[in-house]
């Protein structure tokens, strides 16, 4: 995956860079808002993360100017400003995400590589499969296995987008924002409870295990390796 | 405190105009009067020449210029002082008989001085001349009445002048001080504010003028800015307070993380530690954060109409299975729709940490009931639990920021949730009330409604 990293803070950069550099990625890293968007309309990237705070042009004016040249490369807001206005400020200058620092890496990865594979996660499915477990969208039915599923309307779209990101993990607070459209954070384990609640009904009268918890990430769907 | 000058005060300002401006009144009043009565009085000298004038030229026609000459003799004498005057003069301009010896020829009755008909007087004459049988007859009337009248009228004018400046110099002098006596209490008063005593107040005369209703503002912005300055003041201590005790926990794990290094242990457990105990410092900040910005209210321009109904019952479905595996019991009574004016994201929250609050505080078998009705055009929202509740001396202060009670100090949350759920209730305009539930808490909000249109 190519992604570029504009982000003014040296050690926070050092932070993202390497994390995404282990896992494979190549990444590029601007340090200031003009410089990004040159650099950024040039070149063809997976993903952007942009800091909102910048020397010289801020991110929200950077990412303006690039959808106007027609650039729709996805882009991660990365901001230390967590005011309730701000997400919605990002998503309208043409941010597809937006992640408040200070943030956990496995979560920004999470987010980055939710973003990278959009385009091909919007193809229109009709009936999602992971191993031997089926999800139609059209008759609104699960079954695993040949056998029927009973699902309530948030477990239904909780399974949905877990299946859609099939192999990929997906936070708690990715969980929150995608299946129940809310932007605070819990301060309780109530997303767990909702996960737990779907595993009972997917995963625990059959011998497979496909929904899996990732240590102090998140939650993945996938066929066993 | 500076004194007022004189000139400088409103007050006699005020009535120094208004004297000016009732002077200029009081002049053209006058001027108008005493031309009206000039006007009257010259007419009345006009027909009194007239008719003198037409009697002696009826003698003249009756019996020809002997008669005229006796009569305009006697008419004459009958004169005193010069009250009247007449002179008749023969077509060669020699007098035949008369008071006075000379007079110009005008045309038309008019005014003249006293000089032109050879008389020694300050005031003029009315004078009407005319021809008869070649002769030339004169008659005319003084016109000291008109000057008097003009001198009484000056003089008289000017000591009522003199008079009313002199009242109302006083009067300005007077409502001057009695301004400047409240407008200095006034001032003390603001003083004192800026020396930080908000509990300064600006006595009330009781009269309810401008001033008392001027002061009556200033009392109450006064206050509530007291009221601010001391919750910053305090919300400052709560916060250094709050943060100190995570931050010292976390300079205890690093340090003994530090001694077990040096002791070659491992400390993955330690790091794990302080990064929670960050992460709850961060949290505790994040939600400073969000409640200092839905109090700043620049979140309204988001507001629309929605519906308060699905809004809780999305969030009671959103934490029905966590209320269940915590082993309490959620109801939910529901009268929908029930349309306000706000933000969903923040109706959610604020609802989210009511149900998270009483998951927290509740033992097990516990019931939390969320309810939504219409009653007095409100929307009346609650959120209630049969658990321990908040002493009623408690119950102001929860609302405060990073407020725990002392029974739940060692319960997990940043003592934020209600303060989080008391600026969103503010910003919907919505009145907050805890009440107790016996056993228990009942946080009830009440929204103004949005009219049930379109739907």
């Amino acid at each position: 995956m190519r992604i570029l990293l504009i982000e003014d803070d040296q050690k926070t950069a050092d932070y993202i860079l390497r994390g995404f550099r282990e896992n494979g990625n190549v990444c590029d890293h601007i340090e200031n808002g003009h410089d990004a968007l040159f650099q950024a309309s040039r070149e063809n990237y997976d993903v952007i993360i942009a800091d909102r705070m910048l020397p010289g042009l801020d991110g929200l004016s950077v990412i303006k100017a690039l959808r106007s040249t027609g650039k729709k490369t996805p882009v991660i807001f990365l901001t230390s400003i967590s005011g309730v206005d701000d997400r919605v400020e990002g998503l309208e200058a043409g941010g597809d995400d937006y992640l408040v620092k200070p943030f956990a890496f496995s979560e920004l990865a999470a987010r980055v590589s939710a973003l990278a594979r959009r385009p091909v996660m919007q193809q229109e499915k009709t009936v999602l499969k992971v191993h031997d477990l089926e999800l139609d969208l059209i008759r609104r039915r699960a079954s695993r296995a040949g056998k029927e599923i009973e699902l309530q309307p948030k477990e239904f779209l909780l399974l949905e987008t877990l299946m859609r990101n099939e192999g990929r993990v997906l936070t708690r607070t990715m969980l929150l924002e995608r299946v129940w459209d809310y932007h605070f954070d819990p301060q309780t384990s109530v997303v767990e409870t909702h996960i737990s609640r779907l595993r009972a009904k997917i995963d625990k009268p059959f011998e497979v295990p496909l929904l899996h918890t990732i240590r102090s990430t998140g939650y993945s769907i996938h066929a066993p390796d | 405190m500076r004194p007022i000058k004189l000139f400088q005060s409103s007050g006699f300002r005020i009535a120094f105009t208004f004297t000016l401006v009732f002077l200029l009144a009081a002049s053209i009043a006058g001027a108008t009067a005493f031309s009206i009565i000039g006007e009257e009085l010259v007419k009345r000298h006009e027909r009194v020449l007239a008719s003198d004038y037409e009697t002696l030229r009826s003698t003249f026609l009756a019996g020809g210029l002997t008669d005229l000459s006796e009569a305009v003799a006697a008419h004459a004498a009958a004169s005193r002082n010069h009250e009247s005057v007449y002179l008749l003069l023969d077509p060669g301009s020699a007098k035949i008989a008369g008071n006075i010896d000379a007079a110009p020829s005008v045309s038309t009755p008019q005014m003249v001085p006293a000089k032109e008909l050879g008389l020694n007087a300050d005031f003029g004459y009315f004078i009407q001349r005319g021809v008869v049988g070649g002769n030339a007859l004169v008659v005319g009337s003084s016109a000291e009445d008109i000057s008097e009248l003009q001198e009484i009228f000056v003089e008289g004018s000017l000591w009522a002048f003199v008079v009313l400046i002199a009242i109302s110099l006083s009067g300005a002098v007077f409502l001057s001080h009695r301004m400047n006596r409240r407008i200095e209490v006034i001032q003390n008063t603001l003083e004192s504010v800026a020396d930080g005593k908000f509990d300064a107040q600006i006595p009330a005369t009781g009269g309810g003028d401008d001033i008392d209703r001027l002061s009556e503002i200033i009392n109450s912005t006064v206050s509530r800015l007291g009221t601010s300055v001391e919750s910053v003041r305090q919300i400052s201590n709560d916060i250094s307070h709050d943060l100190k005790t995570p931050l010292n926990r976390l300079r205890i794990i690093m340090e003994e993380a530090f001694e077990k290094q040096a002791a070659g242990e491992p400390v993955a457990g330690e790091i794990e530690e302080a990064i929670g105990e960050i992460s709850r410092i961060i949290g505790t900040f994040d939600a400073l954060l969000r409640i200092a910005q839905i109090e700043s209210g620049a979140r309204k321009a988001r507001f629309a109409d929605v519906d308060l109904a699905t809004i809780l019952e999305n969030i009671a479905e959103f934490y029905s299975t966590l209320v269940e595996d915590e082993g309490m019991k959620l109801e939910v009574q529901i009268e929908r729709p029930l349309i306000v004016h706000g933000d969903r994201e923040l109706l959610s929250q604020l609802f989210a940490n009511l149900i998270e609050n009483a998951l927290r505080h509740c033992p097990g078998g516990s019931v939390i009931t969320c309810s939504l009705a219409s009653k007095d055009s409100l929307a009346v929202a609650s959120v209630c639990d049969n658990g321990p509740g908040i002493p009623e001396n408690e119950r102001d202060n929860v609302l405060r920021r990073l407020y725990r009670l002392e029974t739940s100090r060692t319960t997990p949350g940043s003592g934020l949730g209600l303060s989080m759920v008391n600026a969103i209730a503010d910003l919907h305009h919505a009145t907050l009330s805890l009440e107790d539930n016996k056993p228990g808490l009942c946080v009830t909000s009440r929204f103004p409604l949005v009219g049930l249109k379109d739907l």
